[in-house]
């Protein structure tokens, strides 16, 4: 770790125009973010992880008046799944290596840092920032840990967290609560055993670590019923993190074990992977957990990260998986109230065979990196999922010890055939609502919920939409240049104004076929 | 089958000492390979080579330095060609019948094969300007229901049999991607395949010292011995 810039982190921070001088958001002003309407704070907007506004300036029945206001373009195809994050009138997200400060209404840029990458990256994905006390705080591809300036781009310190040659990443946003910084590593595909960490916000020394794979005498060592395999175990955090600042407990959703196919390698439960695990924010201790895949053998990682509301007094956790499910579960009594398909799920408990087993949905679809909206206004969790199916195979085969162990392949039906979806679900009972549905065009982005019932997205042809929450109308549409949505729409105000931010560009690098559009902010307001 | 049955044929299994090679399998020892296959876990354990697995250059998920691309040679005579489908048909969950069972013996009959399990020597994203520089100094004819391997550039493997010679073309399974990792801790991906050699006829030995000679697609000669009478 070291402290108040490292020459070798630095490669640019081309201040663009006259230094900012950001002092916040405090404490009292994270606690309070999932209701602020002159913020968009976190990644989901506050620790409840609602991203929901209220905001109703722009309403259902003004909507169709909205119009681009300015669009920023990084130059940049790489995957770009943030949602930009506001603060005192200033966006700031993430693409990769480099970090952007806009102005919120007019696009105009203000600073940008890259990052010179200290060690190879397996994968370059990075899904935004932290912002406390005048500091951004993100992850990097090759798993450090930086703090910047939020009024600069300035480093502050940065701090290795774990070694990127053997496949670790920080793709998630971090969070910072009461002074510390949280934060997991990515990358099981890539047979690595993941962690979950906080940081001192002022230092960057570490203050706990959780082991997602847990080993010897940690709680859950057992569901790794043969040790050897725990050494590759996986269990990523992809996303962003959930808080609840009345108990104190950091909610994180971890993703599949490895080796992803070969579940008879690694016999158990394999906790805790595909899992939303509980911990004591202020120590690190485990609290509790609620797994939604036991020993998963199709790569269907809980990925997005999950969502805190409450039903008449009681308080709920929900989360969205890859596997197309939305769990519901009682945070007071600490179990399963709904388990409901947010698409057509099929085949999914059977085995692989060397003939192909058809399976709904494939490992790319299902609700990816961005979960659930609770709106507090209609009483629903509106989930991006995507309807698309694919053929999984039996094929490989390791020789390891004197055993054979097989895994497989996943061959995904043509993109032509996905549907893209946002559906709204009862937020008490499951029982869905309504449902908006893009065959052809998938729907991986950040959904939006607002006091004016609206809900926002954006599809993967470009396509910003906004419907009616109540009904799943089509209000308004508008092509962002054709950029693939894959990142968020967040809402502000700025100057009593209320704003909307699109990222649109691409979801990775790489994964999609076709021209490739630069990344871009999208701002909107109405004429 | 009753359980009862079952414990009974695989202790007829294990307690049976073999004297030689069976290339063409009773009804009998149809059923006790199939009940073998079918009673290894396959939810808590991989498939059980047992003595059938000759020999093994990598045990682990961690690439040795400098080890060879061939991770170890199987012995899969007709018996052990039964046990492992039937293994394979219940990991599927789609048991084998007996009479699929029969159909399957009558058919590896008079064969001796040999499963050589494999990964590529270079990273995954390599492999298709590792093609291409092979393919200079030794033309194949090129797959065109897979993709593009270093499991190309395997070649015909002999088994002797104390003076008799037979011959065998490689029959490929592959390529698959994999995850391995480097003595550094560092990730790659490499391809999996399985090569297998099949050695048929009626005048098959089944005693003797046998010698299975092949090379990899780098060249690197393999000679693996075993006594046939040691195998069912």
């Amino acid at each position: 770790m070291k402290q108040h810039l490292c020459a070798a982190s630095l490669l640019l921070s081309a201040l663009l125009s006259p230094a900012l001088a950001v002092s916040g958001p405090s404490q009292e002003e994270l606690n309070t973010a999932d209701q602020a309407t002159d913020s968009w704070l976190m990644y989901n907007k506050g620790y409840m992880g609602q991203r929901y506004s209220p905001l109703d300036q722009v309403n259902a029945d003004n909507v169709s008046g909205l119009r681009r206001v300015c669009t920023f373009d990084t130059k940049d195809d790489g995957g770009f799944q943030a949602t930009p994050q506001m603060y005192k009138g200033v966006l700031f997200f993430t693409q990769m290596y480099r970090t952007f400060a806009i102005d919120a209404a007019t696009c105009k840029p203000l600073w940008v840092h890259k990052y010179k990458p200290a060690g190879t990256s397996v994968l370059t994905t990075n899904r935004g920032v932290a912002i406390a006390d005048g500091v951004i705080y993100r992850g990097t591809p090759d798993a450090h840990l930086i703090a910047l300036d939020a009024g600069t781009g300035k480093p502050l310190w940065d701090t290795k967290v774990a070694d990127s040659s053997v496949g670790y990443f920080l793709s998630a946003a971090p969070v910072v609560y009461n002074g510390r910084v949280y934060i997991g590593e990515a990358g099981a595909d890539w047979g690595i055993k993941a962690h979950m960490y906080a940081f001192d916000a002022k230092t960057g020394k570490k203050a706990w670590t959780f082991d997602l794979i847990p080993t010897g005498s940690q709680y859950g060592a057992n569901t790794w019923q043969k040790a050897d395999s725990t050494a590759t175990g996986g269990g990523s955090t992809w996303t962003s993190y959930t808080i609840d600042a009345a108990t104190g407990l950091l909610y994180v959703s971890v993703g599949n074990p490895a080796p992803d196919f070969a579940a008879q390698y690694r016999p158990g439960d394999n906790l805790f992977t595909n899992s939303v695990v509980a911990l004591n924010a202020e120590t690190g201790a485990y609290d509790h957990h609620y797994q939604q895949i036991r020993n998963d053998d199709k790569d269907y990682d809980t990925a997005a990260a999950p969502v805190l509301y409450d039903v008449n007094g009681q308080k709920r956790m929900a989360v969205a998986t890859k596997a197309g499910w939305l769990f519901s579960y009682n945070e007071t009594a600490k179990n399963q109230v709904f388990k409901q398909a947010t698409i057509k799920v099929t085949n999914q408990e059977k085995p692989t065979t060397r003939a192909g087993l058809n399976i709904c949905p494939n490992y790319s679809a299902g609700t990816q990196w961005s979960g659930p909206s609770f709106d507090q206004l209609n009483n629903t969790l509106v989930v991006p999922t995507v309807d698309w199916c694919g053929v999984v195979k039996l094929g490989e085969v390791r020789l390891i010890k004197g055993q054979l162990f097989f895994g497989g392949s996943m061959q995904l039906d043509p993109a032509g055939k996905a549907i893209g979806n946002a559906v709204a679900f009862d937020a008490a009972t499951g029982q869905e609502r309504w449902r908006y549905s893009t065959p052809g065009v998938r729907i991986v982005g950040g959904v939006t919920t607002t006091g004016g019932n609206l809900t926002l997205g954006g599809a993967m042809d470009g396509t910003f939409f906004a419907l009616d929450s109540r009904s799943g109308k089509v209000l308004f549409k508008d092509n962002i240049d054709g950029a693939l949505i894959g990142g968020g729409v967040s809402t502000y105000t700025v100057g009593g104004q209320q704003y909307f931010a699109v990222i649109a560009g691409n979801t990775s690098k790489g994964a999609v076929s076709g021209k490739n559009v630069t990344g871009r902010v999208a701002i909107y307001t109405l004429r | 089958m009753n359980r009862l049955a079952l414990a009974s044929l695989i202790l007829l299994g294990a307690w049976s000492t073999p004297a030689a090679v069976t290339l063409t399998l009773s009804a009998a020892q149809v059923e006790q390979a199939r009940a073998a296959g079918a009673a290894m876990n396959v939810t808590d354990a991989g498939y059980q080579l047992g003595t059938y697995l000759l020999r093994q250059f990598n045990a682990d998920v961690i690439l040795r330095p400098d080890s060879p691309e061939v991770d170890g040679v199987v012995l899969s005579t007709p018996f052990e060609k039964v046990q492992y489908e039937a293994y394979l048909s219940h990991l599927e969950a789609q048991p084998l019948s007996a009479a699929q069972a029969t159909a399957l013996a009558r058919q590896v009959a008079n064969t001796l094969s040999f499963r050589v399990y494999t990964h590529s020597p270079f990273a995954v994203d390599e492999e298709g300007e590792q093609w291409q520089l092979a393919y200079r100094t030794t033309p194949v004819t090129p797959p065109t229901q897979r993709e593009r391997s270093y499991l190309d550039f395997f070649r015909p493997a002999t088994l002797q049999v104390g003076t008799r010679t037979f011959t065998a073309t490689p029959v490929i399974d592959g390529p698959y991607v994999d995850n391995f990792t480097l003595p550094s801790g560092r990730a790659t991906f490499r391809n999996l395949g399985v090569v297998t050699y099949a050695f048929r006829g009626a005048n098959l030995p089944t005693t003797g010292q046998f010698t299975l000679a092949f090379q990899d697609s780098q060249g690197k000669a393999y000679r693996v011995t075993g006594d046939l009478a040691r195998y069912r």
